[in-house]
């Protein structure tokens, strides 16, 4: 108890009080008089507001349909390449797969505004002449792909390390068995790190709705052009503090923050009662 | 059914260490045969050459008159049981038997039906649903072995499968393997460091050392007639007593002469062409604990030495005294052999002697031990290889 306690308080002032100030909040108006749900009617019934949020949910779960679909993927691939003992140099390959992870969100944002610039950038060499972070139809996956390609070393990471805890004995076992390579991986590899994929899965589920820094720092906060890679970070620094004229909202703001927290939310749950009740971690 | 065959097979990894050194086998249809050797020795490495776990660097294996070199493990039909039994955690009893089978595209009746006979002859039937997790070590241990009957393989390889069994499990298990293997009769290798497994379960016992082949034969040639001094040293527990000493002779007598003992030699070694050869040829003697008796009156005729007890063993049905002699011990470069001597004191070599349970030896007591055996071993100082009256006299 005595030595939980520090924690417990820095704990409790920076992240729960703010957060419950923040839900009180969403129930009062600007000027601090209580209003109900009123806040709530505005964000899904005033079309200004209303049209915003679910282009800006849709937007968001684009956005984390692209890590699922692509980084983890990837990450894991190469989390089983670096398990393959006959590569030389595995720890240099590591290293710079894990590299742009390490780099701030701005330099990110900036190396790859210069590398896809319309005017001078590498796009036009290789045959792309659209404005990829210009159009509104490139620009969200675009976005996409710099965020996965930033932090695919996370998962790497954390499937590699729950690769090489696989006793050999196990893969060799299967081989004698008769598996070959893609059987190995199917029977005896993936049940194994299943649970590694249900939180890595639920890390980038937080992460992606909780995103915020690459768009602001590539598009700025009205996350052009017409809104096209808006997500509910931006929306939500819109709505507190104002952008381009519009005064900000605190009481809006709140709100919003509380829906963007039941939605994580109902991400966790999910994956609490849905996944890992019925995913297995075996001891090796 | 099948019929093993190694010729001139070697291991070098990449780093140039020489794990496996141009060993010929032949490994009979049907036979158990036992790898046994100190760990390091290359025996691991050979099974899971012969696996094909492992790349053979020279030479070739042969399992049945086929070369099976550029094999995969799944092309080759042998199981192979691990020494951390390497069960599938998520998968049930059931499942992780019937794996192969199910790779293997068995029938799904088929399967079903070998899974339950296998469960049956282990004794697993009521565990099949269980998962490793839930099992005991004998358990784990009886599903690995399933695992690998169902195959219905060519043959059988064992990698230590007992050493993670407490001691009363691994002698039960050790019957339970051989009794399986009998009524199976399939070829099987069976790697141990531990030689008291090797004497007890190979129908013959291959010693290997630093991945060098010493001597494959049966337990009790191995015993009898060990090649070399390493082979000498290794198989028998407590190891055999070692010494350095030189053989005498004179035209009628020969004698191996140790510290300040001697043994009379037979016949054999004072015949011949007279040149003498062997006089004074630097040697190492071997007694056995077991030929080792108290000096009583009815064995004063024996050939005895003298020593002095440093430390009694009572194990009910023998007693181990400890005790040094004087002499000048030989040594052997493996370590595991040194295991269980008293470490050598000021004056004189440990000896070691296994007594009868009756015997009223007491610590500090110099005694006088018989030597109730016809013979002593001898190998050459130098090869360390073993000296036979017929040959090297």
């Amino acid at each position: 108890m005595v030595f939980l306690a520090p924690a417990t308080v820095i704990y409790s002032v920076f992240m729960v009080y703010p957060l419950l100030d923040s839900l009180r909040r969403s129930f009062f108006d600007d000027d601090g008089n209580f209003a109900g749900l009123d806040n709530y009617n505005t964000l899904f019934g005033n079309p200004t507001f209303a049209d915003r949020f679910w282009d800006a949910l849709g937007h968001n779960f684009q956005f984390f349909a692209f890590h699922m679909v692509l980084q983890n993927p990837i990450g894991l691939l190469l989390a089983v390449l670096l398990t393959v003992q006959s590569v030389r140099g595995l720890n240099i390959y590591r290293t710079i797969v894990f590299l742009p992870t390490t780099l701030s969100v701005v330099i990110v944002g900036f190396i790859w505004r210069l590398i896809l610039s319309p005017i001078w950038g590498v796009t036009e060499t290789v045959g792309i002449d659209t404005p990829l972070l210009g159009e509104s139809r490139t620009v969200l996956p675009t976005l996409s792909l710099i965020s996965v390609w930033q932090w695919v070393g996370i998962p790497m990471i954390f499937f590699y390390a729950v690769l090489i805890a696989i006793p050999k004995d196990l893969i060799e076992a299967s081989r004698v068995d008769g598996a070959g390579s893609w059987q190995v991986f199917r029977d005896i590899t993936f049940p194994l790190i299943l649970p590694m994929l249900g939180i890595i899965s639920i890390l980038t589920y937080i992460g992606n709705f909780n995103a915020f820094d690459l768009i602001y720092q590539v598009k700025g906060v009205v996350a052009g052009p017409d809104f096209a890679s808006d997500i509910m970070g931006t929306f939500f620094y819109r709505t507190f503090f104002g952008a381009s004229g519009t005064t900000g909202s605190p009481a809006m703001g709140a709100t919003v923050a509380s829906v963007m927290f039941l939605i994580i939310l109902a991400g966790v749950l999910l994956y609490m009662f849905g996944w890992q009740r019925r995913v297995t971690t075996y001891e090796l | 059914m099948s019929e093993l065959r190694l010729s001139g097979v070697s291991k070098v990894y990449p780093n140039g260490v020489r794990a496996v050194s141009d060993v010929d086998l032949n490994i009979a249809d049907g036979e158990l045969l036992v790898l046994v050797g100190p760990s390091g020795c290359g025996k691991s490495t050979l099974l899971r050459m012969i696996a094909g776990l492992e790349d053979v660097t020279e030479g070739v294996v042969e399992i049945d008159g086929r070369i099976v070199n550029a094999e995969t493990p799944r092309e080759r039909d042998i199981a192979m049981v691990f020494q951390n039994y390497a069960l599938y955690p998520h998968m049930t009893v059931r499942k992780n038997i019937g794996y192969s089978l199910r790779l293997g595209k068995v029938p799904r009746d088929e399967a079903a039906q070998r899974i339950e006979d296998t469960a049956a002859l282990l004794e697993l039937t009521d565990l099949l649903d269980r998962k490793p997790g839930a099992l005991s070590g004998g358990q784990r241990q009886r599903v690995a072995m399933g695992r690998a009957i169902v195959r219905k393989p060519a043959a059988f390889l064992m990698d230590e499968p007992l050493s993670n069994l407490d001691a009363r499990l691994r002698v039960q298990m050790r019957a339970e393997i051989i009794r399986l293997q009998r009524s199976l009769g399939t070829t099987t290798v069976y790697v141990t460091h531990d030689q008291v497994e090797a004497m007890t379960m190979g129908s013959r016992v291959a010693v290997l050392r630093d991945g060098l082949l010493q001597q494959v034969e049966s337990p009790q040639v191995l015993y009898d007639h060990p090649d070399n001094l390493f082979v000498a040293a290794f198989i028998g527990s407590p190891s055999m007593n070692l010494y350095q000493g030189r053989i005498e002779r004179t035209s009628t007598t020969a004698r191996a002469v140790f510290g300040a003992h001697s043994f009379p030699l037979q016949d054999q070694w004072t015949e011949g062409d007279g040149s003498g050869g062997n006089d004074g040829r630097e040697v190492i003697v071997g007694i056995r604990p077991e030929w080792l008796v108290e000096q009583t009156r009815d064995n004063a005729d024996l050939p005895s030495v003298r020593v002095r007890v440093e430390l009694v063993e009572a194990l009910g049905s023998e007693l181990v005294a400890h005790t040094t002699i004087e002499a000048a011990g030989a040594e052997i470069d493996t370590p595991e052999l040194a295991e269980g001597h008293v470490s050598e004191s000021s004056d004189g070599a440990p000896c070691l002697a296994r007594l009868s349970p009756r015997s009223r030896v007491a610590v500090g007591e110099t005694i006088d031990l018989a030597i109730n055996h016809p013979s002593v071993h001898l190998f050459d100082a130098e090869t360390e290889r073993a000296l036979r009256p017929d040959r090297d006299r």
